[in-house]
């Protein structure tokens, strides 16, 4: 078959199509009415639930921080539970990661979602999802740290405070504990600790990559086709 | 507004209809992506500066959302690349050597890729060079350089079914 009639076809076919599909005003104006949400819509509204979901919880370690979790500690536990001292760098240090990472994240998104139109050359337009998607990807991937280190240092703290109103029961001292029952309680903790953050770490990345791994690559490989323009181009 | 692009998209859905054609094999990704890409052609409109031609915009709209939507892995395509909707349609309205050479025609277009398939639609459209380097964003050599591929491609892709 030549290319000549490989037109025709096209002008056959193409014609019937758009006869059998062909729409009048009031369906057009309903397909408008009941729009879906494109993956750059669903994204967008993600990213802001995300935001609000963020500053909710940025506001609660502030909260908590404050007075919070004294005020609890007094009402629930009726004695005086101290917070693990070594705790507090890494508590203080991880919060202002993330408040930073934060920070960042809005400026950065913010920047991207100006720019962005889809009428654009195709080649911005894709840099401007791959970018989009990049940036949930890094808000997902810090809401997924938020997490794991929420689960390091609240466990830590709740097997401390554990051990230590256990022993204060028995009218004992932390410090007054062998090294080998001290390996145990953490070989204990590890145990526990180490497949928990190892599980919810691999099946949110599981989920993430299974919603936008491929459309990440395909979105690659259509870059990478159209960068292949601009090479061949300066050999013309 | 709205009444004003409710008469331009009535008059040249046309387009959208053979973006949808050459994009999807089955009749549900065709709904999908026609309505996506009217969305797209509704939230874009009011940045529509008369400076290309209405239908050019159009087509970089389309062919733009076709080429970035997003499908998630719930149906499996036919891996021929004609649809059975396409072979209904065959059946009724053409003669066995035009069914033969749309089968032919859709085979081979759904082993190009997004931009390749962009390309040839143009060109099928009867598009200078020069407008379909101002739809897709490319050079006009480069698109010279494509088109050729695309033409060795197509031919070998049909010989070989022939």
């Amino acid at each position: 078959m030549e290319l000549k009639d490989l037109k025709s076809a096209w002008d056959t076919y193409s014609s019937q199509e758009v006869d059998k599909h062909r729409l009048g005003k009031e369906n057009i104006h309903e397909l408008l009415k009941n729009q879906t949400k494109t993956l750059v819509d669903r994204i967008d509204r993600n990213i802001r639930i995300g935001m609000v979901v963020l500053g909710i919880y940025l506001t609660y370690v502030l909260l908590d921080y404050l007075f919070l979790s004294a005020y609890l500690i007094k009402i629930l536990v009726h004695e005086v539970v101290e917070y693990p001292k070594m705790l507090e760098p890494l508590d203080v240090f991880s919060t202002a990661i993330i408040i930073i990472t934060y920070l960042f994240f809005v400026i950065r998104y913010l920047k991207i979602k100006k720019s962005f139109s889809i009428d654009l050359q195709l080649k911005d337009l894709l840099l401007g999802i791959q970018e989009t998607l990049k940036t949930y990807r890094r808000m997902f991937y810090l809401a997924v740290a938020i997490l794991l280190l929420n689960i390091i240092v609240s466990f830590t703290a709740g097997v401390f405070q554990g051990l230590k109103l256990q022993t204060n029961s028995v009218n004992g001292e932390i410090a007054n504990l062998t090294a080998s029952k001290i390996l145990i309680i953490i070989g204990v903790g590890l145990a526990i600790l180490i497949p928990l953050m190892a599980v919810t770490f691999f099946i949110l990345r599981w989920g993430f990559n299974k919603l936008y791994g491929r459309y990440l690559i395909r979105l690659n490989e259509t870059l990478q086709e159209l960068n292949e323009s601009g090479k061949e181009e300066q050999l013309f | 507004m709205e009444k004003e692009f409710l008469q331009i998209i009535t008059e040249n859905q046309g387009i959208i209809h053979k973006v949808c054609s050459i994009y999807c094999d089955l009749e549900e990704d065709r709904r999908d992506l026609f309505q996506e890409i009217l969305v797209q052609l509704w939230k874009s409109y009011p940045s529509f500066r008369s400076e290309s031609k209405f239908s050019t915009w159009m087509y970089r709209v389309a062919l733009n959302t076709a080429i970035t939507s997003f499908k998630k892995d719930k149906r499996q395509p036919d891996k021929t690349g004609v649809s059975y909707e396409n072979m209904q349609l065959a059946e009724e309205l053409y003669d066995s050597g035009v069914e033969d050479q749309i089968k032919m025609l859709n085979q081979a277009v759904s082993n190009l890729t997004g931009i390749e398939k962009s390309i040839i639609l143009l060109f099928l459209e009867d598009k200078k060079y020069e407008e379909i380097a101002e739809i897709t964003g490319i050079t006009q050599n480069y698109v010279r350089v494509k088109m050729n591929r695309i033409k060795k491609k197509l031919k070998l892709l049909m010989n070989q079914e022939e």
